[in-house]
């Protein structure tokens, strides 16, 4: 017992230790606090944890899964940035929430399906805390909006792909269904905007970022919005080509299968 | 932003043999796995080689302290390349030698943590990155190759202990290096841990649990009390009333 309440003690004065608040990005603007980001990865990691609870797979698998899906996010974003190690690897905190959730994860999975509003709702808040979080990090490096809007995204979908990657299944937000990639994208695009177009401060766009996520993500989840498969127009392409140009039907004919065997 | 390397601990001063075992380890090993998947030579080849420098290259990358090492000293890459070759053209023979691979591996997986705990403590991370990147450093070879070979990864599948290995001894090194047990002994001592109780997993079948749906356990617990206090009011009720009318008999 004595050696758990040394590692605990340890374990809270240090994550402090070299790292406080102030980690966040060096010379940022006003934004945020800290502790929305924590909350964030959270979420993440709960959702994670469940996940993998869920699918039945053991001690290990819920905390890489929850590792994987609370941080993967800012991972994806420190490594791109290439900043230096990653800020979730230096502020203890994050590592010490993710093991939190997989504890959770790991007692609770049925209580967590059962909190699903819950978890929406909650889910809804950290991928614009998230995205911003990514946009504002690029943003701050001088990198062209492009490059925020990309970051951005990917600091919100990461955590999902490497979840769903190292659970062995193929990521979710590529497959048709309801937008969570496509929620951090809008947020990633308002953000960028926002921030290059108006005057005001980086906090200030975080809030009406979070709450436009948080809008579009749950009007997704209640009307049931899906992001759609390809859709082929080359038919129609082909179609309007070959009235403008009197070939009605040709390429049709060289498109059918049986042709082109 | 750069992190300044503390000197809170003594250099660390793993032998160089520990690191090339790790790579013609992980090379064997991801040839025969891909070998044994049917792949051909490129396939081969790429999951020998990612197998065999995977763990390290995820811990530099992560660390952003410097180019990946399998960059800089060339032994690895070569080290990976021949154990590829080897892996390609003496799949039996390893087939043959894998008892005694088994058990290297498994004297070995505490060193294996330590590249990577050791290098996140010398960059000066906090306790959980190092003992992070130890279990990175340790079981990511593993995980580049399941993903290459479109597999769950076995370390999230239920099974014998392995990666909870890596984490315990992860664990029980960084608590001992920060607790100021003298190096060598925290090293030593943790391959000790990882050796025994793989050892252990080996000989007692020791599985990792998986998940225990505590709160749909209390429920139903929960509701069966109620039911079963409920029934026995019931009961109690039908025998008052039983007793009420044959004393109104009576």
């Amino acid at each position: 017992m004595g050696v758990l309440t040394d590692v605990a003690e340890y374990a809270l004065t240090h994550a402090q230790g070299r790292a406080g608040a102030d980690i966040v990005i060096e010379g940022l603007p006003a934004s945020l606090p800290h502790w929305t980001q924590l909350a964030a990865v959270g979420v993440g990691a709960v959702s994670g944890a469940a996940f993998a609870a869920r699918r039945g797979f053991d001690v290990v698998g819920v905390l890489v899964l929850s590792v994987a899906a609370g941080l993967g996010g800012l991972l994806l974003r420190d490594t791109l940035l290439q900043r230096g190690t990653s800020v979730v690897l230096i502020d203890g905190r994050y590592l010490i929430i993710a093991a939190v959730a997989a504890v959770i994860g790991f007692f609770f999975a049925g209580l967590v399906d059962r909190l699903e509003v819950v978890v929406v709702v909650l889910d809804a808040l950290a991928l614009g805390i998230l995205c911003t979080a990514g946009a504002n990090a690029a943003l701050a490096m001088r990198l062209p909006p492009v490059s925020a809007v990309f970051i951005g995204t990917a600091t919100a979908a990461g955590g999902l792909v490497l979840r769903d990657l190292l659970a062995g299944v193929a990521p979710g937000i590529m497959r048709p269904g309801i937008l969570s990639a496509a929620a951090g994208f809008i947020g990633a695009v308002t953000f960028t905007l926002l921030q290059v177009y108006s005057p005001i401060s980086a906090g200030q766009a975080q809030i009406i970022v979070v709450l436009v996520v948080f809008v579009v993500r749950l009007l997704a989840v209640q009307r049931k919005w899906r992001t759609r498969p390809a859709r082929d127009f080359t038919d129609r392409l082909w179609q309007a080509w070959g009235r403008k140009t009197d070939k009605p039907d040709k390429p049709d004919k060289t498109l059918e299968p049986g042709s082109i065997e | 932003m750069m992190i300044m390397s503390t000197p809170v601990h003594d250099v660390f001063t793993l032998p160089a043999i520990v690191s090339i075992t790790a790579v013609v380890f992980g090379g064997l090993s991801g040839a025969l796995h891909a070998t044994r998947r049917g792949l051909d030579s490129v396939g081969i080849f790429t999951i020998s080689l990612l197998c065999a420098v995977g763990g390290g290259v995820i811990r530099d990358v992560l660390l952003q302290n410097g180019i990946p090492a399998f960059l800089v000293n060339p032994l690895y890459l070569g080290l990976a390349a021949l154990a590829a070759l080897v892996g390609y053209f003496l799949a039996s023979v390893i087939r043959i030698v894998l008892p005694v691979m088994q058990i290297v591996d498994t004297l070995l997986l505490g060193s294996w943590v330590l590249l990577g705990a050791e290098k996140a403590l010398q960059v000066g991370l906090t306790f959980s990155a190092a003992v992070l990147l130890g279990v990175i450093t340790a079981t990511g070879g593993g995980l580049i190759r399941d993903l290459l070979c479109h597999e769950t990864p076995a370390m999230v599948r239920p099974g014998e202990w392995y990666g909870f290995v890596t984490i315990v001894a992860a664990f029980a090194f960084v608590l001992m290096v920060t607790r100021g047990v003298p190096l060598t002994i925290a090293e030593i001592s943790t391959m000790v841990i990882a050796a025994a109780m793989r050892i252990a997993a080996i000989r007692f079948e020791l599985h990792t649990p998986t998940a225990y749906d505590l709160w749909g356990d209390l429920e139903s617990r929960v509701s069966a009390g109620l039911e079963r206090s409920r029934r026995s009011q019931e009961i109690r009720q039908r025998k008052r009333a039983r007793a009420a009318t044959d004393a109104s008999r009576g």
